[in-house]
């Protein structure tokens, strides 16, 4: 399984905002996180994690927000207004416990069938794909370079990040939205920012830099601007389009 | 020639080229031209009373020079400037004198590393010492060097540790009378600290206090077995003496191994600790341990700033101490009596203190194997970052980390002499030294300058930064306030209120901490950054 590199939250703070957190390469070990489903979630969510007095979470879909930083401020504080309750869970449990939940949703995602890359390649070309994304220097570079999208995530990662991709937005990717005092919109990927000002660049792959002083407002996106192409993309096109990224290794 | 000539001659020669008596160093604080130790003066304000540059007149600052390193070592080094010349380390070990009007170079002396010296943090230098016409320089490899501050040329050379054991020496030296005193870097090595003191004439070593004691020295009883042969208790950065007390104030590194305090049950004396020693015995008069039985390597590595002050009161003689654990200590430094300690930053390690002072400690703060989440994290709340304190404004200006934290895990402790012995790991959400900055959530800790007033400990005012700060602080009699950051800006605000009046983007991480001095009545401030110092002053 892979790390969870991005955003697994861990804090012993009780407020409300858990702190996403990067810092942990840390090896998931599935068992320790099955035991500590079963020790705290199985009564209600159920031991396969299909529901009971609970909701299912196998549909990796969460009413309360499907982000890590959701579902970790879920586990560690509970939901209001709801029977959930939170769980004192060590910052190591919670990231075991955390990509578990995370592994039932995925498991519920229906594998694609085996795709063909070429009709993939061409479906990427032709279709949103490429007014965002670059592979191996052509389409746009406002999205992530997909370039080596297959040397860094696996066909399940691939499919989740089509159909879910709010759930795990690197740093690299967050968005800027300004809006100048002469009232322009710049919307475009950061690069690097500072206390004064932001480097970044926008959706005509243009390089722009912005003094916040000079900025009448200043939003940082920590979403994915791609939509789910859940429902949008017929089964046999997802397939397709994975099995093209998957075999997008980069340059060696 | 004649004898008028001669006398007009003599006069304007004399000031300029007179040594720098111990006389001289006692009295720092009333010869603003000049910066003439490490943190300006024995009481370590780092604040200059040079007043040209005001709160009216800030943006007015221009550069007036750079000097360009030709090393890419992290520059960490804050300079001396006397009458007239300026004298700064380029790391790791070289030192360069400049005229501090131009910046133009009289010398460079060149120091060439022997065989490979293990450290933590960069091949680091943090500055010079003088004393008469000789300046100091404790050199990474493990030697104190004295130089001809005219020349550049070596006088002795003392052999002070040895760097194949994972000692090193990176340090501003202290002047006291006439001694030379330092101690060695190498805490995460799992040395033996000590603060030692080296006649300024010969070399030779006059008195050495261990700051891990052995079998037959007081505090060896916090140490069990022979845990205390590695027991770290470095010493990187200088410390400050009163005279009239006649003692040198200093603070002692973490106790070895970091972060697996099991295989060194006791309290660990005098590790993270602030000592106080009789300058002409090395004799320890008193110590107060900031965190006893340390398992964060939350070392005292901070400049012990001196203050005579009323304290509920009464006047007393008080050591204000911003700790990297996230407290501002005020101590009386008669005794090292604790009089407060309140929290600056985040913490969640500390439940409170006990009669003593001593601080009761979470007990779920500990590292474990799997890992305990401990605020602030290890790089500290605040670390060796220059603080300042201005007499003006009577408020204590540092650089800090807020709602910072660390994953502290112990691991496997084995002793290797000259290798790393830190005992566990550390994971963190914050990146260090990573560009283009992309920067963390705020939730992930933050970066700020901030202005305590020490008699409550209470913030008066705060700055926060986008990306965390290592910058010195300097204050000066116009109620400016200097410092720099990683992101490269350097910044003027105003003293009291925290205000930015100036700021410049110098395209390299600041480190260091800023001074000011003059030259012909113009005053200037100068600032290590990124790989060159940078000296401005106001547009004529």
């Amino acid at each position: 399984m892979r790390s969870l590199c991005v955003a697994v939250l861990l804090t012993s703070c009780v407020r409300a905002q858990a702190p996403p957190e990067r810092l942990f390469n840390a090896r998931i070990d599935p068992e320790q996180g099955r035991k500590l489903w079963s020790a705290n979630c199985a009564v209600c969510h159920g031991p396969e994690g299909k529901g009971g007095r609970g909701p299912d979470l196998t549909r990796g879909k969460f009413r309360h927000g499907g982000t890590d930083d959701d579902l970790y401020r879920a586990m560690r504080n509970g939901i209001p207004g709801t029977e959930m309750p939170g769980f004192p869970l060590s910052g190591v449990e919670s990231i075991q416990l955390l990509a578990y939940v995370r592994a039932l949703g995925r498991a519920a995602i229906p594998a694609p069938p085996d795709g063909d890359a070429a009709r993939g390649r061409e479906l990427f070309a032709s279709g949103e794909c490429a007014r965002c994304h670059r592979v191996g220097g052509t389409g746009s570079r406002t999205g992530p370079d997909l370039s080596d999208a297959g040397a860094r995530l696996s066909p399940p990662d691939l499919l989740a990040s089509l159909l879910r991709p709010d759930e795990r937005v690197l740093p690299a990717n967050w968005y800027v939205r300004a809006v100048t005092r002469d009232g322009r919109t710049i919307t475009g990927r950061r690069m690097n920012e500072d206390t004064y000002s932001v480097q970044l660049i926008d959706t005509r792959d243009e390089l722009v830099s912005l003094v916040k002083q000079d900025l009448r407002e200043y939003e940082l996106i920590k979403k994915s601007l791609m939509p789910s192409y859940e429902g949008k993309l017929t089964r046999e096109q997802l397939g397709d389009l994975v099995a093209y990224l998957a075999s997008l290794k980069g340059t060696p | 020639m004649n004898r008028a000539f001669v006398a007009a001659w003599l006069s304007c020669w004399i000031p300029l080229g007179a040594q720098v008596s111990y006389e001289r160093l006692l009295h720092a604080d009333q010869e603003p031209r000049n910066w003439l130790m490490y943190a300006g003066s024995y009481k370590s304000w780092r604040y200059s009373p040079l007043d040209q540059i005001g709160t009216g007149n800030a943006q007015n600052l221009e550069l007036k020079w750079v000097y360009q390193l030709d090393s890419m070592d992290k520059f960490e080094a804050s300079p001396l400037v006397v009458d007239g010349v300026m004298y700064f380390s380029q790391p790791p070990s070289d030192v360069i004198a400049v005229d501090a009007k131009t910046g133009r170079a009289f010398w460079t002396y060149r120091y060439t590393l022997q065989g490979t010296v293990g450290v933590c943090c960069g091949r680091v230098n943090r500055g010079l010492a003088i004393l008469g016409d000789t300046l100091f320089l404790a050199a990474l490899d493990g030697n104190l060097v004295a130089l001809d501050a005219k020349t550049g040329r070596e006088v002795w050379k003392t052999r002070v540790v040895d760097p194949s054991l994972g000692y090193s020496l990176t340090m501003a030296p202290l002047v006291v009378k006439d001694k030379v005193i330092i101690g060695p870097a190498g805490g995460e090595y799992g040395i033996r600290g000590f603060l030692a003191a080296f006649d300024a004439r010969t070399g030779k070593e006059v008195w050495r206090f261990n700051t891990i004691p052995g079998p037959d020295e007081t505090g060896h009883e916090s140490w069990t077995g022979d845990a205390w042969q590695r027991g770290g208790g470095s010493i990187w950065l200088t410390g400050s003496y009163d005279p009239e007390l006649n003692l040198i104030i200093q603070g002692v590194g973490n106790p070895s191994p970091d972060w697996n305090a099991t295989v060194r049950p006791g309290d660990n004396l005098y590790a993270s600790s602030a000592i106080a020693l009789d300058a002409d015995t090395g004799k320890l008069k008193w110590h107060y341990q900031f965190v006893p039985h340390d398992a964060w390597d939350w070392d005292a590595m901070q400049t012990p700033v001196m203050v005579d002050a009323e304290w509920q009161g009464q006047p007393r003689k008080l050591l204000y101490w911003a700790h990297r654990n996230g407290v501002f200590y005020v101590l009386d430094r008669t005794n090292g009596k604790f009089l407060s300690g309140k929290p600056f930053a985040k913490v969640n390690w500390l439940e409170g203190f006990d009669e003593n002072g001593r601080p009761k400690v979470q007990s779920d703060s500990l590292p474990t194997a799997e890992g305990a989440l401990v605020y602030p994290g290890v790089q500290g709340a605040t670390n060796w970052y220059g603080p300042s304190y201005s007499p003006r404004t009577g408020l204590f200006y540092l650089s800090i980390w807020a709602d910072y934290y660390s994953v502290y895990q112990e691991g496997a402790a084995e002793y290797v002499a000259g290798r790393r012995y830190n005992g566990g790991n550390i994971r963190q959400p914050l990146a260090f030294n990573r560009r283009p900055m992309l920067l963390p959530d705020e939730e992930q800790g933050y970066g700020a300058l901030k202005a305590i007033d020490p008699k409550t400990g209470e913030t008066v005012w705060q700055v926060k930064f986008a990306d965390l700060t290592e910058g010195g602080v300097l204050s000066t009699a116009g109620d400016v306030v200097f410092t720099g950051n990683r992101e490269g800006y350097f910044h003027a605000f105003d003293a009291r209120e925290g205000k930015l009046l100036w700021k410049v983007s110098l395209g390299g991480y600041i480190a260091a901490g800023p001074v000011s001095y003059s030259v012909d009545g113009k005053q200037y401030v100068a600032v290590a950054a990124g790989h060159g110092m940078f000296v401005f002053g106001l547009r004529e």
